[in-house]
């Protein structure tokens, strides 16, 4: 018995030792992703893990340049704005080809007109062919409301689109550049359709993206290989393999093993031993989001100012960006994170201060012990690494200042609901930016969002409301700026809520992988990267 | 024999109309709804998730989905996963043979180490090897598996770097499609030097991991079962023919005191689906284990509902094998 | 029962002191015993033994070693978890919860595991099979995606595990109960107990139960491990008790993340869920050896 098992693991070892001298001569880059995508529909996906295993293989008419906000041409060449902003013209890239010989369709014609007109018109008209397929859940479409923004879409010919909006509104070129608005092949859905699975429309993608989708194995890989045709920045290696480790232990040591080039998300824990390890590369950028722990100003005390802004003192912030963020956040003082236009670095952060908490609750004739619900998260957002410690460090705080918080959860879906109708005295929340906007965080104080909306500390102030308006309606940038710095400084003063943190996004790779750029929006793009 | 399978089958006929009635309610009990679950802090408008819930059929009374239900499944439809789109039975069965792979070689583990070292520990009664194993076997059926497994994974594979950590081979070096499922097979398939050794690299740790508990119950089974038989006549009868003693344990006594062993062994399959679960959550192991408890938090009811009914009839045909077998051995307990 | 005049008396030796004689001659049972009997004091008594509070976070003092590692400090023995708060005053306080959870469960199952036992053997027909083949469903479903199953309706909370566990292990209690008492049917002190016109209720419980203990007791005994085992592994999944309850399956969950960074955080909770459950489980197999021979194999 002993015998045979020393025998095999001897030859386990020779076995390695043979397939390191034979490295395969075509070059494999190994990501280490985080789960199974929902569909390879972006336009069906709501989560980044879906989005990332989608954007090998498609192209947007826009694209936002590689690690950045910037949007500049894609499938579209150009566009001109015409009507006061109310129509757009895209002039469409000519002599694109879409994958041959996925799932046996073999493209008789380059992209065209027709495809765009196809991509958006199945989330768009319900009486679309392929508007029900696969469940027709198109969530962003309907989040950054297109079906409110658009008129019409035409083509004018084969390689010029028309759309009209219903309302002038410069921010949907980079809604265009968001993955929901790939561009599918019209023909690759007419070949299915006469085949009778159109169900494989989603589930074995033909893009004319760097990467051709090859196979995917639920819950185990997802294979493509490289487009030597693309038109764009092209792929440097030959096969681009995700591996989906759900476990953030499980990938950092496939990482370290060599098993994966690039893994998803390390966690905070393991930070110091990934900036130790030579063969490894870490690297970090903030995130476009913010988490708060939000106080219900229609529930007596928090109807009260002076109790919110005893809040804020009674919670030891400095503690909780270390013990829970692990050095993956900053602490925040506004509801918009630094990197974003008009932050207003003026505005003071509460400091910590338990005694004046007190004193101040006491003056604002609050008894103690005072018995409150303290909502917690019940899944990890990206503001929020750990919403269970964050709210047992939080309750810890609060009952040195003599508050007996109890903690409360439900199920995620559940949660928002519940908060949104208002029913918690205190929770946790955040936000995470769709498309770079500060009015994408600020009417989340808005007095429209208050009534059963995402405003869930359900506070209404006049003078914060009218300039959230007025920032909306005006173009000149410097206007709006000074209009949102002012209302930072009513949101501090009024605190209807302690802002918590800003988290820092992480990415974690093998020394020899070059090339990477990290995105803002948090998405993995491996056009351009290469393995030395 | 075959009357007595057709009465045994006869009988899980209700326990199983009972176990699709009582899944399909509770599952629906759970709180929650398959259209928010997915939904980030935008949420979805009441307009939206009202045609959704139409769309799935969610807004009928729940008695008219389950007809339905049973409608589609009488059509051997397992309906479609509502994260995925796929149809459930296609889901399963691509998922199914890596738990089935995980799960025989963790059976396979324990059997071939738990029966020779019962039998070995019966003989030598008393002695250390005794007394070191049944404490083992103790410790072994006491194991918290889930951290067994973390911290064989601390030892094994991060302090001594002897196994992989995670997944069923190494995606860097091999790729082949798969034609049954079971990795050792297409790896073996695929002719690809060094592709099975890889797997079977990946497998040890899990394998082990599984079948600790296994192990254990069936090393002290085999034991008290073997102590029991050496003290029969027929056993005292050989040894006094002058047979071996080797001959002895192996001819004789060996084969009457697997009986209840093989009874155990299939007592074990319903844990080891169980131990499944945290197993391949803990080494990423793509298996229906896994997928059974995603499929919970994501409310994905046409998946989970398949999914449970799927193992569970399995359950229910081996316990069902097991009994036929021991009655094939065991000829007394046919008529019990 | 400490005899106050312990006099050498002659009477044969009583059930209770054959049971400890046969008992005590297993080393490993006695050594189960005495571990056990250290954890339920540990429980009983947390408040006095242990250091410290087991929600105070001690904000300077997070992820320390245990004292006699690098870097450890003495005023915490084992050291600190991820919010400061002591390890040994935590799994000392834990031993409280997974005790009371092993313990609860087996309570609920052995009560309603007798009754509807008791029910199936003595009622027979339609309530005997319908009872049967319930307990045949349960046992069909594996047992974690189960307890998961009923917590995730319920809501995750402690009385929950203890409802959801209870569930999974019923089966065993009921087939345990009805096959016993079934085998005891046959015998003449029932027929004669019939004869002499016993009430139905009163041959249940007064007449065939105290019949079937034995395996009962054993199969309570290792039910409690079973528990506290399964009870760790909902913790595990983030379903068992809620924070800040010091939960040895919940803080081992907790802790995963510092697996690599810090792993004595991971190791000793589930350490301590191993020794108490090899704890009960030594105990329970003297209890079965010394209780009923004849139940060595089961």
């Amino acid at each position: 018995m002993f015998n045979s098992s020393l025998k095999l693991a001897a030859s386990v070892g020779l076995a390695a030792m043979l397939i390191g001298a034979s490295a395969a001569s075509a070059k494999t880059l190994v990501y280490c992703s985080e789960g199974s995508p929902e569909s390879f529909t972006p336009a069906m996906n709501g989560t980044g893990t879906s989005f990332d295993a989608d954007r090998p293989v498609f192209d947007k008419l826009t694209a936002f340049e590689r690690g950045g906000t910037n949007v500049g041409p894609g499938l579209a060449t150009s566009w001109d704005v015409t009507d006061g902003g109310k129509t757009l013209t895209f002039h469409l890239r000519k002599g694109v080809k879409f994958h041959s010989g996925v799932n046996g369709f073999k493209p008789t014609r380059d992209f065209n007109a027709d495809d765009v007109l196809f991509s958006f018109n199945r989330q768009w008209k319900p009486d679309h062919p392929y508007f029900k397929v696969s469940g027709g859940k198109y969530d962003y479409f309907n989040d950054m409301d297109m079906p409110a923004l658009l008129d019409t879409i035409e083509k004018t010919d084969d390689y010029t689109v028309v759309m009209k909006l219903k309302e002038p509104n410069m921010p949907i070129l980079a809604n265009l550049a968001m993955d929901f608005a790939s561009i599918h092949s019209a023909e690759y859905a007419d070949f299915l359709m006469k085949a009778g699975k159109p169900e494989q429309f989603d589930q074995i993608p033909v893009g004319t993206g760097p990467f051709i989708f090859v196979t995917y194995q639920k819950d185990a890989m997802i294979r493509f290989k490289k487009n030597p045709d693309y038109f764009g920045e092209k792929a440097l290696v030959d096969d681009l393999v995700f591996a989906i480790t759900p476990d953030p232990t499980a990938r950092l040591s496939k990482l370290k093993a060599g098993e994966c080039h690039f893994a998803i998300a390390p966690r905070p824990a393991d930070l110091e031993e990934i900036k130790k390890d030579k063969a490894l590369s870490l690297i970090s950028q903030s995130g476009l989001n913010v988490s708060y722990w939000a106080f219900n100003t229609e529930k007596a005390p928090f109807d009260k100012k002076e109790v919110r802004q005893a809040f804020n003192m009674a919670i030891d912030h400095d503690a909780i960006i270390k013990e829970v963020f692990l050095g993956s956040g900053t602490s925040a003082k506004n509801l918009i994170p630094p990197t974003l236009w008009s932050y207003n670095d003026k505005v003071p952060a509460y400091s910590f201060d338990p005694e004046k908490a007190k004193a101040m609750l006491k003056a604002a004739g609050v008894t103690t012990p005072l018995e409150i619900d303290l909502w917690y998260l019940p899944v990890q957002r990206p503001y929020n690494p750990n919403g269970k410690r964050m709210a047992e460090m939080m309750q810890a705080d609060l009952a040195k200042i003599g508050v007996n918080a109890k903690l409360v959860t439900y199920e995620w879906g559940e949660y928002r609901k519940r908060m949104q109708k208002g029913e918690h005295m205190t929770g946790q929340l955040g936000w995470t930016g769709d498309n770079g906007d500060p009015d994408n965080f600020f009417f989340l104080r808005g007095c429209a969002a208050s009534k059963g909306g995402l405003n869930v500390t359900k506070w209404c102030n006049k003078e914060y409301d009218d300039r959230l308006n007025k920032a909306k309606s005006l173009s000149d940038i410097k206007e709006r700026t000074k209009l949102y710095e002012e209302m930072q400084v009513i949101e501090h003063e009024e605190a209807p809520d302690m802002k918590i943190g800003h988290s820092i996004v992480f990415e974690a790779m093998r020394a020899e992988v070059t090339g990477y750029k990290q995105s803002p929006f948090g998405s993995h793009e491996f056009q351009g990267v290469d393995v030395k | 024999m075959i009357k007595f399978i057709l009465r045994r089958l006869l009988l899980t006929i209700p326990t199983f109309i009972a176990l699709m009635f009582v899944t399909f309610i509770a599952i629906r009990l759970v709180p929650g709804d398959p259209v928010e679950v997915r939904t980030g802090e935008h949420g979805i408008s009441p307009e939206r998730l009202a045609y959704f819930r139409h769309e799935l059929g969610l807004d009928q009374p729940v008695w008219k989905q389950f007809l339905d239900y049973v409608w589609q499944l009488l059509h051997g439809d397992f309906g479609v996963s509502l994260s995925s789109n796929e149809k459930v039975l296609t889901e399963f069965l691509t998922l199914f043979p890596a738990t089935l792979e995980l799960s025989l070689a963790g059976i396979l583990f324990a059997v071939t180490l738990g029966v020779p070292a019962g039998v070995v520990a019966a003989v030598k009664r008393g002695s250390w090897f005794d007394h070191t194993l049944m404490g083992a076997a103790v410790a072994g059926f006491s194991m918290p598996i889930f951290w067994w497994g973390l911290l064989l994974i601390m030892l094994v594979s991060e302090g001594w770097h002897l196994t992989p950590v995670a997944g069923r081979i190494d995606m860097i070096k091999f790729y082949f499609e798969p034609t049954t499922g079971f990795m050792l097979i297409d790896s073996l398939l695929s002719d690809q030097k060094g592709a099975f050794l890889s797997t079977l690299h990946h497998l040890v740790l899990p394998m082990i991991v599984l079948g600790t508990v296994p192990l254990a119950v069936i090393a002290r089974m085999t034991r008290s079962s073997m102590l029991e038989v050496l003290s029969e006549d027929y056993v005292r009868t050989a040894r006094a023919k002058g047979l071996s003693e080797f001959r002895v344990i192996s001819l004789h006594a060996l084969r009457n005191a697997l009986i209840p062993v093989v009874t155990v062994v299939g007592l074990q399959v319903g844990g080891l689906l169980a131990g499944a679960v945290l197993t391949e959550t803990i080494f990423s192991w793509p298996g229906v284990g896994k997928w059974l408890i995603d499929s919970i938090g994501r409310r994905d009811y046409p998946a989970l509902q398949g999914g449970i009914l799927l193992i569970s009839s399995l359950v229910i045909i081996i316990n069902l094998l097991v009994d036929v077998l021991y009655g094939a051995i065991n000829p007394r307990i046919r008529h019990g | 029962m400490a005899n106050p005049n312990p006099t050498p008396t002659l009477a044969p030796a009583g059930p209770l002191s054959a049971f400890w004689n046969a008992f005590s001659q297993n080393r490993g049972a006695v050594g189960g015993l005495i571990i056990l009997l250290t954890i339920i004091v540990l429980a009983i008594f947390a408040e006095w033994i242990a250091p410290y509070s087991a929600v105070e976070q001690f904000r300077g003092m997070t992820k320390l070693p245990p004292a006699w590692a690098e870097g450890g400090d003495k005023h915490f023995l084992l050291g600190t978890d991820a919010l400061g708060r002591d390890m040994l005053s935590r799994l000392i306080y834990g031993a409280r919860i997974s005790l009371f959870i092993g313990l609860a469960v087996m309570s609920v199952s052995v009560v309603v595991g007798i009754t509807l036992g008791l029910l199936a053997a003595f009622l027979g027909g339609v309530v005997d099979s319908v009872l049967m083949r319930i307990m045949d469903l349960i046992m069909s479903i594996p047992s974690l995606v189960l307890a998961i199953l009923v917590v995730s309706i319920l809501g995750p909370s402690l009385t929950n595990t203890i409802v959801a566990v209870s569930v999974v292990y019923l089966p065993n209690y009921v087939r345990l109960v009805r096959g016993s008492a079934l085998s005891e049917f046959g015998k003449d002190y029932i027929i004669a107990a019939k004869v002499a016109g016993v009430g139905p209720i009163r041959l249940m419980f007064v007449t065939v139960l105290p019949n079937c203990l034995a395996p009962l007791i054993v199969q309570a005994a290792l039910g409690v491990s079973n528990a506290i085992l399964e009870a760790a592994a909902l913790g595990f999944l983030g379903l068992g008790a809620q924070p800040p309850t010091p939960e040895w399956g919940a803080m081992l969950a907790d802790a995963r993340e510092f697996i690599r960074s810090n792993p004595w955080i991971v190791t000793l909770p589930g350490l301590a869920i191993l020794v108490s459950v090899v704890s009960i489980n030594l105990f329970g197999d003297g209890l079965r050896d010394a209780l009923d021979p004849k139940l060595r194999r089961s």
